[in-house]
């Protein structure tokens, strides 16, 4: 009585195992050896609108708009004119009878 | 026994009792358990390599008809720290930027990039093999940044310089501030090409 199985069937059966134990060694490696790390932020991307160059200058054409910041262009620039001559005209006659300027009488 | 000759504390009684006795019985089922405590070890070790203190690009510009050809204003670094000697482990940096979106109109940019490559230094510890990379296109997907093998225990870091990002805006963007996300993966595989 030898063993019950012959030579070939115990070295098939060997090969088998030794097969599926290097497979489950070769994936344990390929799990093992996957790592990964991430890090996330936020990149900023900042569009401007576009500036529309003003003269600055302070004895220009739109004096005084420019500097005061008044209406210097069109019909806007035409209200804002006549508006500050009346009114300079009614500061003018104010002060024609504060001082008797224009007054005909004789002291 | 006909119960209703008896009084009806003595009723309550036998239907208190009852209910503690199958209470009882339920309470003596339910203790029969076995109870077998094994004890676990947990270990927390470091991780291989860390991804610490990373940088992102920079970019600010004024409305235009025509496309434009932007540069970065800060410099993208990525510091690594590593904590075990990486012999013949391949690792990967990889750098991946959505599309820009606005915060106010959520509209989307999809801009194009041409990134790198940056200098790999060592501040402590030896350098191994690296192999930077140049980074084109959208970088919508992950692309490769940067190639690492054989780096001993130490902290490095991979800086591009500011001149070296450089960012093609499509015409007539609208005017507004846009948010874009930077993710920045350091991996290690045997899919690692």
């Amino acid at each position: 009585m030898g063993s019950l199985l012959s030579f070939k069937k115990k070295f098939t059966l060997a090969s088998i195992s030794l097969l599926g134990m290097g497979f489950s060694g070769w994936q344990y490696t390929f799990i093992r050896a996957s790592e990964l790390q991430q890090n996330q932020a936020v990149v900023r991307l900042r569009v401007e609108p576009v500036e529309i160059p003003v003269e600055k200058t302070l004895f220009g054409p739109s004096f005084p708009g420019n500097v005061l910041q008044l209406p210097t262009t069109g019909v806007d620039r035409l209200y804002f004119m006549l508006g500050f001559g009346f009114l300079l005209m009614l500061w003018l006659l104010w002060l024609s009878r504060q001082t008797q300027w224009l007054s005909t009488r004789k002291e | 026994m006909d119960l209703r000759t008896r009084s009806p504390a003595y009723v309550l009684y036998c239907l208190i009792s009852s209910c503690l006795f199958v209470f009882l019985g339920y309470f003596l089922q339910s203790v029969e358990a076995q109870v077998v405590s094994t004890p676990i070890q947990i270990q927390i070790t470091p991780t291989t390599i860390l991804l610490e203190d990373i940088t992102t690009p920079d970019f600010a510009t004024q409305y235009s008809q025509n496309p434009q050809h932007l540069q970065s204003k800060r410099p993208l670094r990525v510091r690594l720290k590593v904590n075990r000697a990486l012999n013949q482990q391949r690792w990967q940096l990889q750098y991946q930027l959505s599309a820009f979106k606005s915060q106010t109109n959520g509209k989307t940019i999809q801009p194009k990039y041409q990134i790198g490559p940056g200098q790999f230094e060592a501040l402590s510890g030896d350098i191994g093999n690296t192999q930077p990379s140049t980074m084109t296109g959208t970088l919508q997907n992950e692309v490769p940044m940067l190639q690492l093998t054989n780096l001993s225990v130490g902290e490095y870091e991979y800086n591009i310089p500011a001149h070296q990002i450089q960012m093609n805006l499509p015409a007539a963007v609208q005017a507004g501030d846009y948010t874009a996300t930077q993710t920045v993966s350091l991996i290690s595989s045997p899919n690692v090409p």
